[in-house]
């Protein structure tokens, strides 16, 4: 009796089980359905994405092809300074040694002299200072290369997600994309370069390397007494 | 004035500019540039060059790859080399000098180091 009891539980619960299964499962089918049938309309979205990215990379290799040419006018132009002040500072020089060689007994104009040397030196300096800040250039150009290979990664991803899920549409737009993901600019940079935030500084570099040189020694010195 | 030919290897035009005139106030007026790791190979082949002073980071061949195939050969793997980069951390620091480099400075520089590390090197203090 108390078997029959048990089967009639065990199939009542069965019942019950697969009753909660289909609604699972059908509820799991709508579901489905509706994603799928939301996939044309994030079909254009992502198209645009993908083509606006490598428009995104152009815009930056712009900005360092145009600071590279602006970098390097402002150089050309320092250093005509630069040469400049140096003939000043030299006809200062020799205008100064030939008054104080002479009789003539010119204290002004030696002091004029003298204050325009000085501050030809001073210019000069500045020149200097100035073409060592551009360095900014090129760390600025490792900094934009960054962000236009991560742009770029998001483009092959995006390829990707488009290749995929529209695999059996013949006019893909993701050929369009493709399309730019074969001309792609070759990237050398530090992910890391800044101008001011170094991981270590030159003391500390200085310090490893006089480390290494030591070892190197070190290496060497245990090597000959060995073969002696 | 020093007769010694240098050979400046940057990407950057700007930078090896900068590296040019730094070199001419610091009394090096012969300098021979290159783009590149593999730009600086085919520049050592026709220059009698005495001293390198490469960035890290260029493509074709970067810096590193450049002075471990100094090092690989007969005629260069003595050749002083100078590292001129942005990159800092130390890993990549110990690794430049297990590839070869004879010394290290980061950028942005100061004209005053750069003089000094050449000194440094060519005088054995670093080597």
């Amino acid at each position: 009796m108390s078997g029959a009891v048990e089967k009639d539980r065990s199939d009542t619960s069965g019942v019950v089980l697969e009753e909660s299964l289909k609604s699972d499962l059908l509820s799991l089918k709508e579901s489905i359905l509706r994603v799928v049938s939301n996939f044309p309309e994030i079909r254009s979205p992502l198209h645009d994405s993908s083509r606006d990215v490598p428009k995104a990379t152009e815009q930056l290799d712009k900005i360092t092809e145009q600071t590279e040419e602006a970098a390097n006018r402002v150089l050309e132009l320092v250093e005509g300074i630069a040469s400049s002040l140096s003939d000043i500072i030299g006809n200062t020089n020799k205008a100064l040694n030939e008054i104080r060689d002479s009789s003539f007994a010119g204290e002004n104009a030696v002091a004029c002299l003298e204050k325009v040397d000085e501050l030809a030196n001073n210019c000069q300096n500045d020149s200097y200072t100035i073409m060592d800040a551009l360095q900014f250039q090129d760390i600025t150009a490792q900094q934009i290369d960054h962000a236009a290979s991560l742009l770029e990664g998001v483009e092959n991803k995006l390829t990707n997600i488009i290749g995929q899920l529209f695999k059996d549409d013949t006019s893909s737009p993701s050929d369009d994309a493709k399309g730019s993901v074969g001309q792609k600019k070759e990237r050398a940079y530090n992910p890391d370069a800044h101008m001011t935030k170094l991981q270590s500084s030159q003391d500390e570099i200085d310090d490893l390397i006089k480390q290494n040189i030591e070892k190197k020694l070190e290496f060497s010195s245990n090597g000959e007494e060995r073969n002696s | 004035m020093s007769d010694m030919k240098i050979l400046a290897v940057d990407d950057s035009s700007t930078m090896r500019r900068i590296i040019l005139n730094t070199l001419k106030r610091a009394g090096f007026e012969n300098v021979v540039e290159a783009e590149n790791g593999k730009d600086a190979l085919d520049k050592l082949k026709s220059e009698n060059v005495d001293f390198v002073i490469t960035d890290w980071n260029m493509p074709e061949m970067d810096g590193l790859a450049l002075v471990s195939n100094l090092r690989k050969s007969s005629e260069y793997a003595k050749l002083p080399v100078l590292m001129v980069t942005t990159r800092s951390v130390k890993d990549d620091i110990v690794e430049a000098l297990k590839a070869g480099v004879n010394s290290y400075i980061v950028k942005p520089f100061t004209p005053d180091t750069l003089k000094e590390k050449i000194e440094h090197v060519l005088s054995g203090v670093e080597s």
